[in-house]
């Protein structure tokens, strides 16, 4: 919608639209806040993304990261096989496989927001290649709480 | 019924073409003085739904486009159009003004770096022959929980570390495309940078090709997003209310 194209081959690159995740990312931390003027109770999402960041660093983790370096094939260059840590969080489509756990939570917050629009989002193709629908529906028992928040698995 | 506020800008702005906001609403400009809130229609009990966080963040994005926006973080709405004039206010005309003209001409791009978990082990392992070594032991002894937390914990202290070298040295080549730069928190996650870069809009191309070299020249385990143009996002981090949040 902003992007305007260009016929001339000048430009090698230029920058995409935000995702869903780059503007849970922005416009829920960042711009302009008067404060009285808040209406929309914004709670809930520091305590995703903390959540988030203890279970990088819990254990588990390490364990994961431990099979994730015993089953690579250091000759290999291309992905392969990818561990099991990567394919949880390559679940919302090979687009954004690159993208953190952190990305993948704070697209949670925003499932979380769209709780009600199961029904009324066919027009909105964008996100349909993340798979958003299936991973909604996934999310729905981590909505109530914050301890079962981790992961799948 | 209640007003969704998107930003701030000139009062001389004029919208090139018909925005839509939050529920597809029309998207107006209230003036107050030499400012003008960006606003649409909203039913201010309505619940917030992923199109909602998708509508500010495209009617901001398309503002962008030609003109100057203060964005507003998502979530400030008001009861009617009597009280767009109070937000301006309250948050005083003459900062905000200041505070648009200083980003006149200017937008935001934001860069972001992720590190491909296999190709950042591969490359761990190949530059540090210990890793290897606790690599070998730990297969020797697939069942020892305790080698394998030491050897976890080891490739996290290492992937951290590559994190911060790689974030580094991308932030040393960024800063000569931008006025300014602003880094935001990375922690943990596969996610190395998150840099905002506010640039002139017209010297986008520069940019542009300045991101394209950098791209080419990165390394297998990192890849680059660029986006926008957005307006200045991360350069706004301010809180007004009745205190002035700066000088």
């Amino acid at each position: 919608m902003t992007v305007t194209q260009r016929t001339t081959n000048r430009y090698l690159e230029r920058p995409a639209p935000s995702s869903l995740a780059d503007v849970i990312d922005t416009i829920l931390d960042k711009g302009l806040v008067i404060d009285i003027y808040v209406r929309v109770s914004l709670v809930g999402i520091e305590l995703l993304t903390i959540d988030a960041r203890i279970v990088i660093a819990s254990v588990d983790t390490y364990l994961r990261f431990a099979e994730a370096v015993n089953r690579l094939d250091l000759t290999e260059n291309g992905p392969e096989g990818l561990p099991e840590l990567m394919e949880d969080i390559t679940r919302n489509g090979a687009k954004h496989k690159t993208e953190g756990a952190l990305e993948g939570v704070k697209e949670k917050v925003g499932e979380v927001f769209s709780r009600d629009d199961e029904d009324e989002d066919e027009d909105d193709s964008e996100d349909e290649d993340r798979s958003s629908r299936s991973r909604r529906r996934q999310s729905e028992p981590a909505r109530k709480s914050t301890s079962s928040r981790r992961r799948d698995s | 019924m209640g007003l969704h506020v998107y930003g701030v800008v000139s009062a001389a702005t004029t919208l090139q073409r018909v925005l839509h906001g939050r529920g597809e609403a029309p998207v107006s400009l209230v003036v107050y003085g030499d400012l003008a809130a960006v606003v649409s229609e909203v039913d201010s009990a309505a619940r917030i739904r992923r199109d909602d966080l998708l509508a500010h963040a495209r009617v901001l994005e398309a503002i962008v486009d030609d003109s100057t926006v203060l964005p507003m973080r998502f979530g400030v709405i008001v009861e009617d159009y009597d009280e767009v004039a109070d937000i301006i206010h309250s948050a005083g005309e003459g900062r905000l003004t200041t505070l648009l003209g200083s980003f006149d001409g200017l937008v935001q791009l934001t860069v972001k770096a992720y590190h491909d978990q296999d190709q950042a082990l591969r490359h761990l392992l190949r530059e540090r022959p210990e890793l290897r070594e606790l690599r070998d032991q730990t297969a020797a002894a697939p069942s020892s929980y305790h080698s394998k937390i030491k050897l976890g914990e080891a490739i996290a202290a290492n992937l951290d570390a590559l994190a911060s070298a790689d974030a580094s040295l991308l932030y040393a080549q960024l800063s000569g495309l931008a006025e300014r730069i602003v880094l935001d928190e990375v922690s943990g996650g596969h996610k190395v940078l998150d840099a905002a870069l506010l640039v002139q809009r017209d010297a986008r191309a520069q940019t542009d090709e300045g991101i394209a070299q950098i791209r080419h020249t990165l390394p297998d385990r990192l890849s680059l997003r660029y986006i926008g143009p957005l307006p200045p996002y991360s350069f706004v981090d301010g809180q007004l209310a009745g205190e002035p949040a700066w000088g």
